[in-house]
């Protein structure tokens, strides 16, 4: 039962083959096996989802089934608050934080049935492209264990690579669920910057975060992305803008559509295996009827510099409240002034990644710098927004790589920040725009690495990706592929 | 390089770790400087940009401005928990801190 995807296993529970208890069961045993090889969850809640299931056993007895995931195991990026079930961003600092209170979008799962097995690791409050800077380890990719998943959300696609869950939230704030999903060959949506609530979400840089699902499948991340969007009076960047049918334009032919190559994104630096790979897709959907025509984001190249100027600057801002008072580590010394207080919680609660972000941040921020740096980054940023803008009036999407090369091994990239930095190269833009973008597996390496490709589309065009990738899913069978584990 | 030659130098770190609230050791002021360096000397590639006819972008989805709700209280339940998350003493529902006047 594990292999199924989210709708089969619904379609499971409807048609009575096994109920949510067997199906969690089974889940939470997959995951007891599993995870010391993997390290995707750093805490599993085992009695409370067997409790969930059991209540969903009743409903589903009864065809009384709230929604598409009721009575599925599910499982969630430790960023997000659950209610009494520890909330810990991976990091030192939080690392005995337990919310009194569900994020929003964690409300909705559970309204519609959600069985939440365990959270899941990731890069320390989400700074980073492995899951190398978590307090609690490096999550390792199933398909080479001795590389790394990706990152931030590297635990979500190791556990969904894995058959560990039916489906899980990450978070994308420059790449962190299109580029794990990628390493590790699973769908991956970043949605239209304030489709989804962050209310309840750490947050790390504010102008850029969005929530969004990892999935086995497109047409998962479409039933999940459902349950999620749309405005929430908790967070005021949510518009007032209506959620579609995801599931609507599933299966609808693309021929004809326009789909654009952005020239930038295939230049030097991309291995030569992750471009032919994209490549090989693009010929696929020019075999389905779609136009393909290279296209110019000419400010691509400047995109790892504003993000690494702008990103610091709202991550210090927004990590500042972290002075172990109302919540955080207690730390280690004498503290005898307040001030000691802040500077012995913040130099041992926060691992190297965060306080290096800390500095840019600070620094950029700080008087004598601002116009410099922050100001001048704001108005790249436009031009970047502006390239988006512009290009969807010649093309309906763009579809491009997702990450410069396929999953690297642990500590490859440990001692040069510069280089993680430049991994999100391809990601980075469509974030500082705001749009969204589905990354879909398209392949592998000859070595067998995973390889992604994203799908970019204009504001809110979550379903037009959704049809777009669903089309290419269903000619090719990348998806049917599971490590050997 | 001299470290006043430097565009990020060691007192620049310091001041920095200062306004950030964050206790670095001598080691880490030394490291993360070197490393700040690479990456400010990267950031220079913005310099190449004409941004003198362009507007800071500080919201990405268009049209949202002034974002109101009803001003009305709601108590949030269970207010116990969200004192419970500190990890310092507490007395009547009260976080005890470490005096910042000074006799």
């Amino acid at each position: 039962m594990y292999q199924l995807s989210l709708f089969e296993a619904a379609e499971g529970i409807r048609e009575k083959k096994f109920t949510p208890s067997e199906l969690t069961q089974e889940t939470l045993a997959r995951i007891e096996q599993l995870n010391p090889q993997i390290n995707a969850f750093v805490s599993v809640q085992k009695d409370s989802a067997m409790a969930a299931a059991k209540e969903a056993d009743g409903r589903a007895e009864k065809g009384e089934l709230k929604s598409m995931i009721d009575g599925i195991p599910g499982a969630l990026k430790d960023i997000f608050n659950t209610k009494d079930v520890a909330s810990t961003c991976c990091s030192r600092m939080l690392k005995d934080f337990v919310p009194p209170y569900d994020s929003s979008v964690v409300a909705r799962l559970r309204d519609g049935g959600m069985i939440l097995t365990g959270k899941l690791n990731m890069d320390e409050f989400a700074c980073g492209a492995s899951t190398e800077h978590s307090y609690f380890g490096v999550t390792k990719n199933p398909w080479d264990l001795e590389r790394v998943a990706g990152g931030s959300s590297g635990g979500s696609a190791a556990a969904i690579a894995a058959d560990m869950c039916f489906y899980t939230l990450g978070t994308d704030t420059g790449g962190s669920i299109r580029q794990p999903a990628s390493l590790c060959s699973v769908v991956g949506m970043k949605v239209t910057y304030g489709r989804v609530s962050r209310s309840g979400v750490t947050a790390m840089a504010s102008s850029w975060d969005t929530v969004g699902p990892m999935t086995k499948t497109v047409r998962d991340a479409a039933i999940v992305l459902q349950m999620i969007a749309g405005k929430d009076p908790l967070d005021a960047t949510t518009p007032d803008i209506a959620v579609p049918n995801y599931l609507e334009n599933l299966g609808k032919p693309i021929a004809g559509m326009k789909i654009g190559v952005p020239k930038e994104y295939f230049g030097e630096g991309i291995d030569p295996e992750v471009a032919q790979t994209v490549r090989n897709a693009l010929a696929e959907y020019e075999k389905m009827g779609a136009i393909i025509k290279e296209v110019s984001l000419p400010y691509t190249k400047y995109a790892v510099a504003v993000y690494y100027i702008t990103m610091p600057a709202e991550l210090s801002a927004n990590l500042s409240r972290y002075d172990g008072i109302r919540f955080g580590l207690k730390p280690e010394g004498e503290v005898k002034e307040l001030i000691d207080q802040f500077y012995l919680t913040r130099d041992q609660g926060f691992g190297d990644e965060i306080k290096r972000r800390i500095l840019i941040g600070t620094y950029v921020l700080s008087a004598g710098y601002y116009d410099s740096y922050y100001r001048k980054a704001q108005k790249v940023r436009t031009l970047i927004l502006q390239d988006f803008e512009n290009v969807f009036k010649e093309v309906d999407v763009l579809v491009a790589p997702v990450s410069p090369f396929p999953a690297f091994k642990i500590g490859e990239k440990a001692n040069d920040p510069l280089a993680m930095y430049l991994a999100d190269i391809f990601t980075i833009p469509v974030s500082a725009a705001g749009v969204p973008a589905l990354s879909v597996p398209c392949g592998f390496t000859q070595s067998g690495l995973p390889v992604g490709m994203q799908v970019i589309g204009p504001h809110f065009s979550e379903s037009l990706l959704f049809q777009v990738g669903a089309a290419y899913e269903q000619v090719t069978d990348w998806g049917k592929r599971r490590p050997q584990l | 390089m001299e470290d006043s030659k430097k565009l990020i130098t060691t007192e620049k770190v310091k001041h920095i770790a200062h306004l950030a609230r964050i206790g670095l050791q001598a080691e880490e002021v030394e490291k993360f400087g070197g490393q700040l360096e690479a990456i400010f000397g990267y950031m220079a590639i913005l310099e190449e940009v004409d941004t003198s006819n362009v507007e800071p972008t500080t919201q990405v989805t268009q049209g949202l401005k002034n974002m109101l709700r009803v001003d009305e209280v709601v108590k949030f339940e269970p207010q116990d928990g969200l004192v419970d998350a500190s990890p310092l003493p507490k007395i009547g529902g009260q976080i005890l801190v470490k005096s910042v006047i000074q006799e």
